[in-house]
């Protein structure tokens, strides 16, 4: 009888860990299974998107099947700094130039909301065909949206998280909200997660929640990215007033947070601006050689120094583009014709490292150029180059 | 002399030594420590205890020497530029607006009309003697208070950054240009070298040439000055030259440092400037604005900010220790009841 029971107990437990070793070893067999996936497929984005964005990067547009009206006006409320003044409004401009269309710059101090307001209201009292703003979430600009919808004039905008609604005279949404925000999020994971076979990979990135309208979904695409193509990759961030950033700070703060945190190895930067001085701060802490910089939307400056070989990575976008992309919708809602997907798209962008971009890298550094812009556009718009 | 620089008058106890009148003769000696001047090398000390314990490993390494150094050697030459028209009883609001001028100035001109650098630095620095040419005319021949008047230069300036910026960052100025803002001598920024140097020029002028007493007569009783025959409008404008001139260096090592050039980034520089100087005044040579005052002042700031910074206190830490040290500051100086600082304008 004794025998029998120790007989029977020996038989549970060696079952129990022979499936206990099952099980584990599933696990870690899906678990590698998983990281080898998202490795696979971080390598894949990296790889597709690393070369210089051409005519072909221009996707999620609508061919017209007439030419759209020409004589019209369309007006940009230009927060006069990069990159409204900087991208968002020559792209505007040229757009216009194609489609037979007049451009007219609304500016306003991003500082003082009064003068958006009153640059809204000017654009309104001109009696524009259509109006662009990338001022911020809708809900910032929702009074001048009604004035205008009010006067059959088209609103666009350039940002917004959330539902897209269009009607034929007002739009939302159309570009960082969550989708080409998310994209730049995920380009940059994928980038780390690639990194991390080199050895590990600790972040740190600089953020400014004043800016979060813009900057919040790049963050977002970031960190779901780590999670999926890079477990081991770790994320932490700096916060920054907008001051602070504005008054050149960013450098010192970035320095000090190093110096505190002796592991990061990743400085990844929300926009290229604050990045300026950073190398010289660097170099003076003597970090150059440990501490690799990454970040989005990169200035002139930064591509020259990712083909130097000075800084690791950044996700270029084609801003300038988006421009574009904003005069293709008025002229869609003119022709009462869907702009949905515009929405669903990312801008041509490409992950910049040393050996993606050139070995000197055209000042500015914009592509699509403005020549292969015009050509697939006046091709949407059937009007003959 | 001042009250406080009398002698005290003493009276003999036979010991030799002699007592304070009014004093007790068994009174013990009292061993001076300098509190009244030298109160900020002491609470700079204090700083340096308080993080070296609080983070050790990381706040006492030559990366944090060399960092502060180099952060607040642009706050220190635009400091230092403030300090002599407040020697002389005016104040400059216009320096840092006149700095992101010059900074921009000098980007624009090496962008947009390759002008090599050292012509475009010096071409720069005419430009800060320039301004300070104007802002002398509205202070002196036009009889306008100088915070107004240098506040709506300032707002000139700002907008002439802007103007030539076209509100963007001016991209592209030569390495030799940068070099200027991130190189080193003998392993210390060359930024701080520049704060030393001029820091030492305006030092020995103010407190050793004619021309620094003249100022500081000037800014002590301007009207004794005025019925001694001095010509105050023309050391008004001597002293307006010569903050220009140094907010133009300032401009020139920013654009140097960052390797940009925009309008926005220099004037946050003011408010930090202004707390070392009145800071400042309160050491060394206590109730004036003075070079070696300002300069304890200016790294110790930076001393504390630093500390915060590495033990990650937030955004909120560069205003806020700014503005404590200046309520601190001219909370002292008013308490006390002299000095040019009440002065000002």
């Amino acid at each position: 009888m004794n025998a029998r029971r120790a007989t029977r107990g020996f038989r549970l437990v060696a079952t129990a860990a022979v499936g206990g070793a099952l099980l584990v070893s599933t696990v870690g067999t899906l678990g590698a299974v998983a990281a080898n996936s998202g490795k696979a497929r971080a390598a894949a984005l990296v790889k597709k998107y690393s070369p210089v964005p051409s005519a072909k990067s221009i996707v999620g547009v609508t061919p017209f099947t007439k030419r759209p009206p020409t004589g019209k006006t369309i007006a940009y409320i230009n927060c006069g700094v990069a990159p409204c003044s900087t991208k968002f409004s020559p792209g505007i401009h040229a757009a216009a130039a194609v489609l037979g269309w007049t451009a007219k710059d609304y500016n306003y101090t991003p500082a003082n909301p009064v003068t958006l307001q009153s640059a809204i209201q000017s654009a309104i009292n001109d009696n524009v065909t259509a109006i662009v703003a990338t001022a911020g979430q809708p809900t910032v600009t929702i009074t001048g949206q009604k004035a205008a919808k009010a006067k059959g004039i088209i609103w666009i905008n350039g940002f917004g998280a959330g539902t897209w609604k269009a009607t034929t005279t007002v739009t939302a949404g159309l570009f960082y909200g969550p989708v080409e925000g998310q994209f730049d999020g995920t380009l940059m994971a994928a980038y780390l997660a690639q990194q991390s076979a080199k050895g590990p990979v600790h972040t740190a990135l600089l953020r400014v929640k004043a800016f979060d309208s813009v900057h919040l979904p790049k963050i977002v695409g970031l960190k779901k990215g780590l999670a999926t193509m890079c477990k081991a990759c770790t994320y932490t961030e700096i916060t920054e007033s907008a001051e602070q950033q504005i008054g050149n700070q960013s450098s010192s703060v970035v320095v000090s947070y190093l110096q505190a945190h002796p592991t990061i190895n990743y400085i990844i930067f929300e926009s290229g601006q604050p990045a300026a001085g950073i190398q010289a701060a660097l170099a003076t802490a003597g970090l150059s050689s440990k501490v690799k910089v990454v970040g989005f939307a990169p200035t002139d400056p930064q591509i020259s120094s990712v083909a130097k070989g000075t800084e690791d990575m950044w996700v270029y976008e084609c801003d300038t583009c988006a421009g574009w992309y904003f005069a293709d919708a008025a002229a869609l809602i003119l022709a009462k014709k869907p702009v949905t997907t515009i929405t669903s798209v990312p801008l041509p962008t490409q992950v910049a490292t040393k050996q993606s971009v050139p070995a000197t890298p055209p000042i500015p550094y914009a592509f699509p150029t403005t020549s292969q812009l015009k050509a697939k556009f006046s091709a949407i718009w059937r009007i003959a180059s | 002399m001042t009250v406080d620089q009398q002698p005290p008058v003493l009276v003999s106890d036979g010991g030799g030594a002699g007592t304070p009148v009014g004093a007790s003769p068994h009174r013990r000696r009292r061993i001076r420590l300098g509190m009244d001047r030298f109160s900020g090398l002491y609470a700079w000390a204090l700083i340096i205890i308080v993080f070296a314990i609080w983070t050790p490993d990381t706040f006492l390494t030559t990366v944090t020497v060399k960092t502060i150094a180099s952060n607040q050697a642009i706050t220190g030459i635009l400091a230092v530029a403030l300090v002599v028209p407040l020697a002389a009883g005016a104040v400059d609001l216009s320096v840092a607006t006149a700095a992101g001028a010059c900074s921009v100035f000098i980007a624009v001109l090496q962008v947009s009309f390759g002008i090599p650098t050292v012509l475009a630095i010096i071409i720069t620095l005419c430009l800060g003697l320039v301004i300070g040419l104007v802002n002398g005319f509205v202070v002196v021949n036009l009889r306008i208070n100088s915070f107004i008047a240098t506040l709506a230069t300032g707002s000139l300036l700002s907008a002439l950054a802007i103007w030539m910026s076209k509100n963007q960052q001016v991209q592209g100025i030569s390495s030799s240009l940068t070099k200027v803002g991130q190189g080193t001598l003998a392993g210390i920024p060359l930024p701080f070298v520049y704060l030393i140097v001029l820091s030492a020029f305006v030092w020995f002028a103010l407190e050793h040439m004619p021309v620094g007493r003249y100022l500081y007569a000037i800014g002590g009783n301007p009207e004794a000055t005025r019925l001694a025959g001095m010509r105050n409008g023309l050391y008004t404008r001597i002293a307006f030259l010569v903050s220009g001139f140094l907010a133009a260096v300032a401009g020139i090592v920013l654009t140097g440092v960052i390797g940009v050039a925009s309008a926005p980034t220099a004037p946050p520089y003011l408010l930090p400037a202004f707390a070392a100087v009145f800071l400042g005044s309160t050491q060394i040579v206590k109730g004036r604005a003075n070079v070696l005052g300002t300069l304890v002042a200016v790294f110790l700031l930076g001393t504390g900010i630093k500390g915060l910074e590495l033990v990650s206190a937030g955004p909120w830490v560069n205003g806020a220790f700014n503005g404590i040290a200046l309520i601190v500051a001219v909370g002292l100086a008013v308490s006390r009841g002299r000095g040019s600082i009440e002065r000002i304008g």
